[in-house]
């Protein structure tokens, strides 16, 4: 039953997405309002539909329905209500399904907020967003089906190995027996169950499904001939929240890397990392060129082929990842959405395209203003788009084109090792970082070495004043003073404005200063929100720097009752104990006391843990969860290192130490704090107050 | 209005048409050695870190690729993994993944149960002893063939496609053993 309501609500998900489409447009051309009118509320039922047929796989999951296919395969008898529900992104049918519903929860917001102040942008928002989403359900409809169930149909030979999968009950079918689908169901991948996990793939489909808007914005204007600013105004704040989502799925992916892989390490430049990752860059770099369209009425074309990269990016990504087009360690099925995707990917690329040629070719997309200095915040804001673009580019090559080139033209298969990354990313992180530093004190139009200079000294002191004091505290090595203080100046920088901002008010308004922080935020939340945000990045900075340069780690057996020591930290052995828990994994566990310099300082418990499924046919997973002690300065990260050897005498401990690895999580805090405030909605005047003032003022134009 | 003019006559002071197109010379040179130092760093990268990935077969069969930075793929035969967990040294032997299968957890089945699959040794230092490393899991190893023609690993992947996507269901007429179709 289950089954048959979330495909009718699919299917009809599906055709109402397709009709808006097609009323969208017609009623576009035709400016006919009661067509846009019919456009609008189809699209706005694909929101309700798809709850329904998502829900009724959340039902599914929750009522143990094994015979659906997907029930089958993420689940099973021993899986917690609560990784049934999030079993809904567990696997790909399902993420298709649930990336469905948040786009059109995204498009029924994004229609809705903007169907009065952007009206003529809006047929087209409809057709593109509901292209977009017509597209994913087409795959979860024809190609990735949740909604399958297994039948035992009379053809089926006796000597068939699986039973087959259908969507629709075949003639003369029989269902499996429960107990035998219950028994033999799948369960959830191990590696998934981590609060990272569950929340990373919402927060990154969240960021995916949010640069939709955008970029259905941004094709709006182009095709409705509305090339004003109107299109960057109203989707602002969406890349903002696009923006957020993607930087926080990308912060808990490394997270869940860092507690459940057990290499002590966040980020690995594997390919489906990095195809998360470049979206980010590319919207990052949108997100700050837009400011100078809207400012100066510069860069009309560029954004233009931001907002694509961004949403192209995305498209890809997805594409690269599910496709089995590239060799990745994050084991997701090869499957047939592959080439769709690509076609999909390709078509919107060229109309989009095609969309900019034909707008610019007659002369609409023309820059108000020339660049004429070097030291501009225009300029510079420039400098920081080629170089997020740099960094798009030759992570791109490093993921996909170097392969892809050779396996296409030279006919080899080559890869890039993770070195490639570490040598030519760096110095163009630093290029950022300075910039960051410089372009928010540089003044639109044009600045003054002299001028940018005095506003400079103070976070140039700062910082030679805080590598003087890691040089005296015994961080000597050039290569790490160098990247702290680049870091850091940025950091300074946006400390002392924000400082600058709040003394002025003491000073003229006589303020308190609390008092003047809070209004300087609440008076420009889009200026001192971006202060806090690349605060964060400081700090992630700050974090990522020690951690990678500054690891220390070890391997030793030792018996119960020794310790093994790494710089001044000793671990001691404790005890040990094993057993089955309730949810019938086996677990190790290794008791251990941390103590610095001789001085106790915690106990953690490192363990392993075993997933029995031998007796199912399949062989057992372990998964290695570390034990940390967690401070700002670092954090002692300890694996019980799972071989024949552990028992109760002797075990094996790898421990790492890395330095200031928590600061990169807490930046991600203060990034999602910093990002918020930027985004958070001014006060707004009821709808009717809005209403009439603008009758007014139409009234006052027209008399 | 005082303002306004100042920026009409301004636009047209041929002083300042000079000093814009000046301005572009600096974009032009600014941009093109951006262009080159990212050019650079890409060919640089590129010619210092790439590898070629190739498969048991090609490895050995390919005097070429001997002491070379490859990155080999194959399927792991679970019984004869070791771990020295004193020395966190990992020794094991992977078996050519034959390349005509589309789906991976075939491919590595077929190759581990295939007797006359091409069989390379492997030794990977400084690891722990990953969760992945199992019977059938195929491993992704970055490093070189020794003269001794064991392979010295400086990394570990390991993908485990079969355990979580499976055909489906097995029916239950059917022992467990009984080998594929």
């Amino acid at each position: 039953m289950l089954a048959e309501v979330g495909i009718t609500a699919l299917l009809l998900a599906f055709g109402a997405a397709l009709y808006a489409i097609g009323a969208a447009l017609y009623g576009g051309r035709r400016h006919s309002d009661n067509w846009v009118h019919s456009a609008r509320n189809a699209a706005l039922l694909t929101f309700p539909l798809l709850l329904v047929s998502a829900g009724a796989l959340v039902l599914a999951l929750i009522t143990e329905q094994y015979q659906i296919s997907y029930v089958w395969s993420v689940s099973n008898p021993t899986t917690p209500v609560f990784y049934r529900i999030t079993a809904l992104w567990g696997s790909q049918a399902g993420s298709l399904l649930f990336w469905s519903l948040l786009l059109s929860l995204f498009v029924v917001l994004a229609v809705w907020l903007n169907w009065r102040s952007h009206r003529r942008l809006m047929p087209y928002v409809i057709a593109y967003t509901m292209a977009t989403l017509a597209f994913f359900l087409g795959l979860s409809i024809f190609l990735e089906n949740p909604f399958t169930r297994y039948w035992i149909t009379p053809d089926l030979p006796a000597t068939a190995r699986a039973i087959p999968a259908y969507l629709f009950i075949p003639e003369g079918a029989t269902a499996p027996s429960y107990s035998e689908m219950a028994n033999s169901a799948r369960g959830l991948n191990p590696l998934l169950r981590h609060f990272g996990m569950i929340i990373h793939p919402p927060m990154l489909y969240l960021g995916f499904v949010g640069f939709v808007i955008p970029f259905a914005f941004a094709m709006a204007a182009l095709a409705s001939g509305d090339l004003s600013t109107n299109w960057i105004k109203a989707t602002r704040r969406w890349t903002l929240v696009a923006w957020l989502f993607l930087s926080l799925g990308l912060i808990l992916g490394g997270r869940w890397a860092y507690d459940v892989l057990g290499w002590g390490g966040y980020w690995g430049w594997d390919p489906v990392e990095n195809a998360a990752f470049l979206p980010w860059l590319v919207g990052t770099a949108f997100l700050h060129s837009v400011m100078i369209q809207e400012k100066r009425g510069m860069l009309k074309v560029w954004n233009m082929f931001l907002v694509i990269g961004t949403f192209s990016a995305v498209i890809f990504g997805t594409f690269a990842t599910r496709s089995g087009l590239i060799e990745s360690v994050h084991s997701f099925a090869r499957s047939q959405i592959g080439f769709p995707m690509f076609a999909f990917w390709s078509l919107l690329t060229l109309i989009s395209v095609g969309l900019i040629l034909w707008r610019w070719n007659r002369g609409e997309l023309k820059d108000e203003h020339q660049f004429v200095n070097l030291l501009s915040r225009e300029t510079l804001f420039v400098l920081n788009n080629v170089i997020f673009v740099a960094l798009f580019v030759v992570i791109f090559w490093g993921s996909f084109g170097a392969p892809i080139v050779s396996d296409l033209f030279l006919g080899t298969n080559i890869t890039l090792s993770t070195d490639y990354y570490m040598q030519v990313t760096p110095p163009l992180f630093a290029a950022l970082f300075v910039l960051m530093g410089i372009a928010p004190l540089s003044a639109w139009g044009a600045t003054s070495l002299a001028r940018l200079g005095r506003a400079l000294l103070i976070p140039l002191l700062l910082t030679l004043a805080l590598m003087v004091l890691l040089f005296v505290t015994g961080t000597t090595q050039p290569v790490a003073l160098l990247a702290y203080g680049l870091v850091s100046l940025a950091g300074f920088v946006a400390l002392y404005e924000i400082y600058r901002g709040a003394e002025a008010r003491t000073r003229s308004l006589h303020e308190r200063w609390p008092q003047a922080v809070l209004a300087l935020f609440g008076r420009n939340r889009r200026r001192y929100g971006g202060y806090v945000v690349h605060l964060g990045v400081t700090i992630i900075g700050i974090g990522v720097i020690g951690s990678t340069l500054f690891q220390q780690e070890t391997q030793q057996r030792i018996a119960l009752g020794e310790t093994l020591t790494i710089g001044d930290y000793q671990l001691r052995y404790d005890d040990f104990e094993e057993g089955y828990a309730a949810d019938g994994r086996y677990i190790q566990r290794a008791y251990t006391t941390v103590l610095r310099n001789g001085q106790p300082l915690t106990q953690i418990q490192p363990r392993i843990d075993i997933y029995l499924s031998a007796e199912q046919g399949g062989e057992n997973q372990t998964m290695t969860i570390a034990g940390a002690h967690s401070t700002l300065e670092n954090d002692f990260y300890v694996l019980l290192v799972g071989w024949e050897a552990v028992t109760h005498q002797t075990a094996t401990f790898r421990v790492y130490i890395n330095p200031l690895v928590n600061l990169v999580w807490w930046g991600g805090l203060v990034l999602i704090l910093g990002t918020l405030i930027a985004a958070w909605p001014a006060e707004v005047l009821p709808a009717r107050v809005r209403e009439e003032s603008r009758q007014r003022q139409q009234a006052e134009a027209t008399a | 209005m005082a303002q306004a003019t100042w920026e009409k006559t301004g636009s047209a002071n041929p002083q300042l048409l000079l000093r814009k197109n000046s301005g572009r010379w600096k974009f032009l040179v600014g941009g093109l050695l951006i262009l080159s130092a990212v050019a650079y760093l890409v060919v640089s990268g590129t010619l210092t870190n790439a590898r070629f990935f190739i498969t048991v077969d090609e490895l050995l069969g390919d005097t070429d690729y001997s002491g070379q930075s490859v990155q080999v793929s194959g399927a792991v035969l679970g019984d004869t993994i070791n771990y020295d967990a004193d020395n966190g040294i990992i020794r094991f032997t992977i078996v050519n993944l034959p390349a005509q299968f589309d789906d991976l957890a075939t491919a590595l089945n077929v190759a581990v149960n295939n007797p006359a699959s091409t069989r390379l040794q492997v030794v990977v230092e400084n690891s722990a002893m990953p969760d992945l490393l199992q019977h059938e899991a195929q491993a992704i190893l970055p490093g070189r063939l020794g003269e001794d023609g064991i392979f010295y690993a400086t990394d570990l992947l390991l993908k485990c496609p079969s355990r979580f996507e499976t055909d489906g269901p097995q029916q239950h007429t059917l022992p467990q053993d009984h080998p594929q179709v």
